[in-house]
């Protein structure tokens, strides 16, 4: 291999490491957009435990600064008995990566899915809002 | 603004307060509010205690300390106190409360806990809905005095819904909004004459409805899992993840919002039906529950659609 080659490699090696110790438990890598992030849905089950409360503290921030941050929880219905139409993206994109997770959108458009733990940081949760 | 209650000073006036008399949950009332009774009364919406929300009694002071920091009780989620005086309307008003937190908790966002005799601007901002405490308890006791018990206005609640109070805190273009007391009411809780109840419906429905499907509007403010408790630890447990937990004691319903540490002891403050703050220092209860989940709309500024 040559050395530009190595270079390159090596380069990529390293933004790739980046990506990760940014984003943390990220599954779904975020789409590189200049959609702002506009709803983010915490989608997960009670019975496999209520809401962190470092993830529910960062949605409360989130929402302090115009973001539509809100709790869906697996079995939850509207008046008719169907999955909410403000729901139904993250409720697909949760299905795909798993519960819990963070699923940041911007319109219609998933941005990012964040799956998270109980050890999920204030900070990590925050990303999503990014 | 969030709601800590490590710092509300608590005066011992407000401490374990029992009424003269019963303002709505008769003793003989009270005693038919089994578990059993209350868990058919739930219906489908019936479930057991989440084993997973289990917190271990070492870890709960803490847990507690951290809902304080952060603002994630019950109570925070709460933007207005009610006024029943001099009805016997309290299962309805305590029922408001775990049913408008656990919706507003949903949403996530913080409102801070009531300030009597004011609406708070965080409110219109908002998805907070009120909810017409009288819209089930018409049907629960079509009499008006005596009161009702749990089973009674959880089995209501539960099967079609709840109506929205005619006041809200912005226009949500509600067709059959209801009056929500026939007490005093307030700022925040408009005050109305009393419907009645005949076959399946109200006997006398407000002017201003467009015709009589107003079960239409109040299925989209309806619990869909609630659950009884069983127990102290499952009391303290819900509390502590943020669930409201209606309660009966001495001939009165009262909803329970939190849990404040002082000292060896722990206090339980409630969002009372008479505009205030108040604190009962026993952990536990029968004929409690909780609702865990509400119906959520396909959009929080359009509720009904």
């Amino acid at each position: 291999m040559s050395r530009n080659s190595v270079a390159v490699v090596a380069l990529l090696v390293l933004f790739l490491l980046q990506v990760g110790v940014k984003y943390g438990p990220d599954i779904v890598p975020p789409v590189l957009t200049n959609d702002k992030v506009d709803r983010v849905t915490y989608v997960y089950e009670k019975d496999d435990g209520g809401v962190p409360p470092q993830i529910a503290k960062a949605m409360m921030d989130m929402n302090a600064v115009g973001i539509v941050a809100t709790e869906f929880e697996d079995d939850t219905v509207d008046g008719d008995g169907q999955v909410p139409d403000q729901h139904k993206v993250a409720d697909t994109a949760a299905k795909d990566v798993g519960q819990p997770c963070l699923v940041s959108q911007a319109g219609e458009k998933v941005i990012r899915v964040i799956k998270t733990t109980k050890a999920t940081t204030y900070e990590q949760a925050m990303e999503a809002a990014k | 603004m969030t709601l800590d209650l490590s710092k509300i000073a608590v005066n011992r006036n407000q401490v374990d307060v029992v009424l003269k008399e019963h303002d709505g949950y008769p003793a003989h009332l009270a005693r038919l509010d089994t578990e059993d009774a209350i868990c058919a009364a739930f219906g489908d919406t019936n479930r057991d205690f989440p084993a997973k929300l289990w917190i271990e009694p070492s870890e709960r002071r803490e847990r507690a300390r951290m809902n304080d920091e952060l603002g994630l009780w019950a109570g925070n989620f709460i933007d207005r106190f009610t006024n029943q005086t001099p009805t016997h309307e309290c299962t309805t008003h305590a029922f408001r409360v775990v049913a408008e937190a656990c919706r507003n908790r949903q949403r996530r966002i913080a409102l801070g806990g009531p300030v009597a005799g004011q609406r708070l601007p965080i409110s219109a901002k908002s998805a907070s809905v009120w909810l017409s405490c009288i819209s089930v308890y018409a049907e629960a006791n079509p009499r008006q005095r005596g009161g009702a018990n749990v089973q009674q206005i959880c089995r209501i609640a539960c099967d079609r819904g709840v109506l929205p109070d005619k006041i809200q805190p912005k226009d949500y273009g509600f067709r059959y909004a209801m009056a929500g007391t026939c007490g005093r009411g307030g700022i925040n809780q408009s005050s109305g004459p009393w419907p009645g109840w005949s076959g399946d419906t109200f006997r006398t429905r407000p002017s201003e409805w467009p015709d009589d499907n107003w079960r239409d509007e109040a299925k989209h403010f309806k619990p869909l899992e609630c659950v009884y408790v069983r127990n102290a630890d499952e009391f303290d447990c819900l509390l502590l993840h943020g669930y409201a937990i209606s309660i009966g004691r001495k001939g009165h319903s009262v909803p329970v919002i939190g849990i404040k540490y002082e000292g060896n002891r722990k206090l339980y403050p409630y969002f009372d039906s008479y505009d205030r703050i108040l604190f009962d220092s026993s952990a536990y209860y029968s004929g409690a529950y909780s609702i865990l989940t509400m119906t959520t709309p396909d959009n929080w500024d359009k509720p009904v659609g």
